[in-house]
């Protein structure tokens, strides 16, 4: 017990994690390291970290009580809740999962789209709830030859636009980087420089960016009106990546159709958030990722980095100070 | 452009915004046709009798028996705006030479996408999730965890213009694609990489997700009972978009309240709507929809068009395009 090293994480509190963490590190969970710390700093040696715990940021006012940390494992794709740049100058390695959950994210991607389009949630309590009364005529949104644009084009942007082209879907993007021409031409893909030239042609967009300087706020009240009054928008990236009193404005007055967004700032929403109480929007708490298989691959190929950085031995899926945008 | 006294007269049901046409379907309908509803009918039956030559049938009504042909000597053509041909009684209207329409295509892409959209919903939880971040009484969960859709196995029942939009859009999602039909579909199943079953019962097993998009037909009718829900995998989701009756229903709520399979989604119910305590509106895992397949306002309205087209050409002694061959 003595030789497992010690771990402080802040995780979604969940059976699954624990015993996999557990099997492989001593722990200290969020929540009793906070009541003590002066108990554990000196011996932590690495961070477990995801999007779901108590811990909403990694930066100074943690790392600079723990003087023996070697890595922060990330049990996630994003990585803007830690301040990396601080991380890199003190020589602390970063790890984080960027592809177990890809095919899960881009499932719930385009179940946000289609359930959306077509009005389920409204299907479901027009049959189940008895207060509402059984409607044969709820009309939903075509999705067959729609056209998409999907706003960042990685590896889950475009397992999204291959779904999308099942549907006889016509694929717009927008990236920063092009794909190649045969990665393009296998899904009809058409690349634009710029979000505002392709938003106008979209009957659905779907936000799959990394949360950066570059794309904060990208979503604004000048997009939300260069887009189609009937268009919806699904956002599955960060919330911060649009900008969230907009898109409450452009709900409201119809700007644009609906919106499915399965992060909100903050997660929860507080009670009275007026987007609780639209009646064109789907909301969801940031599942993304919620299939079981996902969700432990997740949490083991986590756990395989911290140990790595632990014991000074290469760590797979590092992030390195190059790989920041 | 024919007058409104030119246009010749059809009889149809009547409207409701939410059990039968809504009102902007009417005006599609008033191009072709003069409308006489069922009520106005029934009232002055003598008023409108010899004149009608037509029936569009929306939602099964109205409902076509022999007693209401009897009064309509100049009838051609019964339209029914929709798929399906089960609720009309085709060798009644055989034997009084009056012809039949349906709209078996227009509405197949919408359908296709309602089917995909039941599934990845309840595979994902989608009505949960949404009712953990919107309804303050229920508490917010980071955990609901769901069933992995990209690469599992989907296995569909009924592999017509329907079932085989299902399989490209399953394919997007890098399912693997089973199928049993009473025909074998030797190049669907080359375009798309699909496995062909002769027997349902073996598909059963072999399947992540079913889903039924058969025809109801005597065939058909139950075909899913007690025996296959218990072929069917413990972790199954079970789909149907077909017709009610092609399930056993109280097998089904059997089958779910005993977990043997995971969950239902079921577009289509005996009868619709359900009584408000029927056990399959307050099992969890259970989702319920008022028969939307079609429900967007171009497909829609596209079958009350081209149900209107057959209608018309009947009654002008034309082909009749989407002709019910009896």
């Amino acid at each position: 017990m003595a030789d497992k090293p010690l771990v402080v994480a802040s995780l979604a509190d969940h059976e699954l994690y624990v015993k996999i963490v557990e099997e492989h590190f001593r722990v200290v969970w969020w929540e009793d390291y906070i009541k003590g710390p002066e108990k554990y700093n000196n011996d932590i040696q690495g961070i477990l970290v995801d999007a779901y715990g108590r811990l909403k940021r990694v930066d100074g006012s943690l790392l600079d009580h723990l003087p023996n940390l070697k890595i922060v494992s990330t049990l996630s794709v994003g990585t803007d809740h830690l301040d990396l740049e601080l991380l890199f100058k003190r020589g602390i390695k970063v790890s984080r999962v960027p592809d177990v959950s890809s095919d899960c994210v881009a499932d719930w991607g385009i179940t946000l789209l289609v359930g959306m389009a077509r009005r389920i949630v409204e299907g479901v309590d027009s049959a189940k709830n008895p207060a509402t009364p059984f409607d044969f005529n709820i009309m939903g949104k075509k999705i067959t030859g729609s056209t998409i644009g999907v706003v960042g084009f990685g590896r889950i942007g475009y397992k999204i636009a291959e779904r999308a082209y099942g549907f006889s879907m016509k694929v717009l993007y927008y990236d920063v980087f092009r794909r190649s021409e045969e990665e393009e031409k296998k899904i009809g893909a058409t690349y634009y420089s710029s979000v505002d030239e392709m938003l106008p042609h979209c009957d659905f967009v779907i936000l799959i960016v990394p949360l950066l300087p570059t794309t904060r706020g990208m979503i604004g009240k000048k997009q939300f009106e260069l887009m189609k009054n009937s268009a919806i928008l699904v956002n599955v990236a960060r919330a911060q990546v649009i900008d969230q009193d907009a898109l409450v404005e452009a709900l409201k007055n119809k700007t644009i159709r609906s919106a499915a967004i399965d992060v909100t700032y903050p997660e929860p929403l507080p009670d009275d958030h007026p987007l609780r109480f639209l009646d064109n929007i789907i909301i969801t708490p940031h599942m993304g990722a919620n299939s079981e298989e996902s969700r432990r691959g997740v949490v083991v190929a986590g756990v395989k980095s911290c140990i790595a950085g632990v014991k000074g031995e290469p760590i797979p899926n590092e992030m390195l100070q190059s790989m920041m945008y | 452009m024919a007058s409104l006294e030119d246009k010749p007269m059809v009889l149809t049901s009547h409207v409701d915004e939410l059990n039968a046409y809504p009102q902007i379907f009417v005006p599609v309908i008033k191009k072709y046709f003069r409308i006489v509803w069922w009520a106005d009918f029934e009232n002055d039956q003598e008023r409108y009798a010899n004149e009608i030559q037509g029936i569009l049938v929306n939602g099964g009504l109205p409902k076509i028996t022999s007693e209401l042909l009897d009064t309509l000597p100049n009838l051609k053509i019964v339209s029914t705006l929709g798929v399906g041909t089960d609720h009309l009684d085709l060798q009644l209207l055989k034997s009084r030479g009056i012809k039949v329409s349906s709209v078996p295509d227009v509405s197949s892409d919408c359908v296709a996408d309602w089917g995909m959209t039941l599934l990845v919903a309840a595979a994902r939880k989608l009505p949960e999730a949404m009712k953990s971040a919107t309804d303050t009484a229920t508490p917010f969960n980071y955990n609901i965890l769901g069933k992995k859709i990209t690469g599992s196995t989907l296995g569909i029942v009924g592999l017509g213009r329907i079932g085989y939009r299902i399989a490209e859009r399953a394919l997007g999602f890098k399912m693997r694609v089973l199928y049993n039909d009473i025909t074998r579909r030797p190049e669907k199943e080359a375009a798309l990489s699909l496995e062909y079953y002769s027997s349902l019962d073996k598909l059963l097993p072999n399947s992540d997700f079913i889903i039924t998009v058969v025809p109801l037909t005597p065939q058909t009718h139950g075909m899913m009972g007690r025996e296959q829900f218990k072929l069917m995998k413990k972790s199954a989701i079970f789909i149907n978009i077909a017709r009610a009756p092609v399930v056993q229903q109280d097998e089904l709520v059997e089958a779910l309240q005993s977990r043997t399979i995971q969950a239902a989604v079921l577009d289509v119910t005996s009868p619709e709507p359900l009584p408000p305590h029927h056990p399959l509106l307050h099992m969890p895992n259970v989702i319920i929809t008022p028969h939307m397949g079609a429900n967007s306002l171009e497909s829609r309205r596209g079958v009350v068009e081209a149900g209107c087209e057959s209608c018309t050409a009947a009654i002008q002694g034309k082909a009749i395009p989407r002709e019910v061959v009896l």
